[in-house]
């Protein structure tokens, strides 16, 4: 991490920190203006908080049909299952990138701590067959009665802390085990001391990693928007994989590739790039595993 | 050889990882430290035995047990390790971070207050913990925590959900038996008792 380079990101870290507030404002306690319209427009008598519009048990239902009923009985449990996903199929995870509370807050805390504390995994461990094993993972150990879906919520804790800002405390008050090992995870270990902060989306979101299935789908299908690289202004300095906070690039040899997988399409990689080799852009074919041609993502 | 089989070995910790803390947390959210129950009612209006629906009206998790196999509803702790029907808690059991950190504080959790009844209802809840004065949560906005009554009818099928936080004194939690309590529903507007569900709390590790 360079320092000299967070000037040139500051506005795209301003732009989306002001997102990151909206995503705030629209689904956390004490404001939830969107769950709350959510839920009076489904008739669900729920006080509105983050919990409400659950992103996490809906997934965990994916493979218990017998609570698919349940997800049309209150279709606020379609969001994570659908309507993030089918976002992200056509656009890419912009909600983890632009508005998810829990990621922002520990991406932007990350930089208040200075990078030689961090761990960095740039370039040493491709998180994306992780995320995706722990998903699978938290679905199946439901079937032997095991939770791992509200034992180990991020958004829980994320809640609890924008409540103690607000003067409600008791959620900081009660702590479980697991909720200890969770919260140290998802804050500290794989948060504030993991350079870029997005430890706990990369390795331990499920939401984040239907979706990013749903990007890496919309890409193959050449419907998503995706970040790409185009390899003929490249010069392969690797500036992009080391802003990337979601570990989506990897220097490959003598190219660098964008894995639609794991990107969550913040664009640091697009401003820290010197030639300008980096776009969101329209449309086009995924090709694997033979050598991709210019301007196409990795991830399949 | 190695490269290929990596992405699959990463896979399969992440699934290891996600199994673990799920079946570790499954003994947390089960025996001692955020004990997560369920409760059925009607079992019981009055001293007769209520109307309520089988398993297949009821849908869910219901549904998977077959007819025949059908016993009708237990006034809940469905997802305990007590017997159906009563609650056992072992604080005894808490993890070590727990003990460490706040051995005396406990949650006590129900998601699925369910009216498994023909008709809706309106419910008053008691709880009994023994003279601890607990701390009531719900998600649910209508409720009102002066009379710890609901605000809405809870058709049959719907569930409420309430969460209990209490602080156990020192010289109570290091008794093999910390309390023998219960929480009980009733309908709110006839007061007529509609279940009762015991909820005993021990401590295995006490002398």
């Amino acid at each position: 991490m360079y320092p000299r380079l967070y000037r040139k990101l500051l506005p795209n870290w301003l732009k989306r920190f002001g997102f990151f507030l909206l995503g705030v404002v629209m689904l956390y306690a004490p404001f939830a203006l969107l769950t709350r319209l959510l839920l009076a427009i489904t008739n669900v008598p729920s006080n509105a908080d983050v919990h409400s519009v659950c992103l996490r048990m809906p997934i965990q239902w994916l493979a218990q049909p017998w609570m698919y009923a349940t997800m049309f009985e209150k279709p606020v449990y379609l969001v994570a299952v659908l309507v993030l996903p089918v976002i992200a199929l056509f656009l890419g995870p912009l909600f983890c990138g632009w508005l998810c509370p829990a990621g922002g807050m520990t991406e932007y805390l990350s930089r208040l701590v200075p990078p030689r504390f961090q761990i960095n995994m740039t370039g040493k461990v491709n998180p994306v067959p992780i995320r995706y094993g722990f998903m699978f993972g938290m679905m199946g150990v439901a079937f032997i009665g095991g939770n791992a879906c509200c034992s180990f919520c991020n958004f829980t804790h994320a809640q609890n802390l924008i409540n103690a800002l607000f003067g409600n405390m008791l959620g900081l008050q009660y702590w479980a085990s697991f909720a200890v090992v969770s919260f140290i995870l998802w804050f500290f270990v794989l948060g504030l001391f993991t350079r870029g902060g997005r430890g706990w989306c990369n390795f331990l979101c499920p939401a984040g990693a239907l979706m990013g299935f749903a990007h890496w789908a919309g890409a193959k299908l050449k419907v998503s928007r995706y970040v790409k690289i185009d390899r003929s202004a490249c010069n392969n300095c690797g500036l992009c994989a080391t802003y990337c906070p979601t570990l989506a690039i990897q220097k490959n040899g003598e190219r660098s590739e964008v894995n639609a997988h794991a990107c969550n399409i913040c664009m640091d990689c697009k401003i820290v790039c010197p030639s300008r080799a980096i776009s969101y852009s329209a449309p086009q074919a995924l090709q694997s595993p033979a050598p991709l041609p210019a301007g196409e993502p990795a991830g399949d | 050889m190695f490269k290929k089989l990596l992405p699959w070995l990463l896979g399969i910790l992440g699934l290891l990882f996600a199994v673990g803390i799920g079946l570790w947390s499954k003994n947390l959210f089960t025996q001692s430290e955020s004990v997560h129950f369920s409760v059925n009612f009607p079992t019981v209006t009055g001293d007769v035995a209520a109307q309520t629906m089988n398993c297949c009206d009821l849908g869910g998790p219901w549904a998977r047990i077959p007819e025949k196999d059908w016993k009708g509803y237990p006034a809940g702790g469905v997802l305990v390790w007590g017997t159906e029907g009563a609650i056992l808690l072992d604080v005894g059991q808490e993890g070590m971070l727990k003990r460490l950190i706040q051995p005396n504080f406990i949650n006590l959790s129900t998601h699925w207050l369910r009216n498994v009844g023909v008709q809706p209802y309106q419910i008053r809840l008691e709880m009994d913990l023994c003279g601890i004065e607990p701390e009531w949560e719900t998600f649910e906005s209508a409720w009102d925590p002066a009379t710890h009554s609901t605000t809405r009818e809870i058709n049959p099928g719907e569930v409420f959900n309430m969460d209990w936080y209490f602080h156990i004194p020192d010289e109570q939690f290091n008794q093999p038996v910390v309390c023998e309590g219960q929480l009980e529903v009733f309908d709110a507007h006839q007061g007529d008792s509609l279940t009762q569900l015991p909820i005993v709390i021990i401590n295995s590790r006490a002398q």
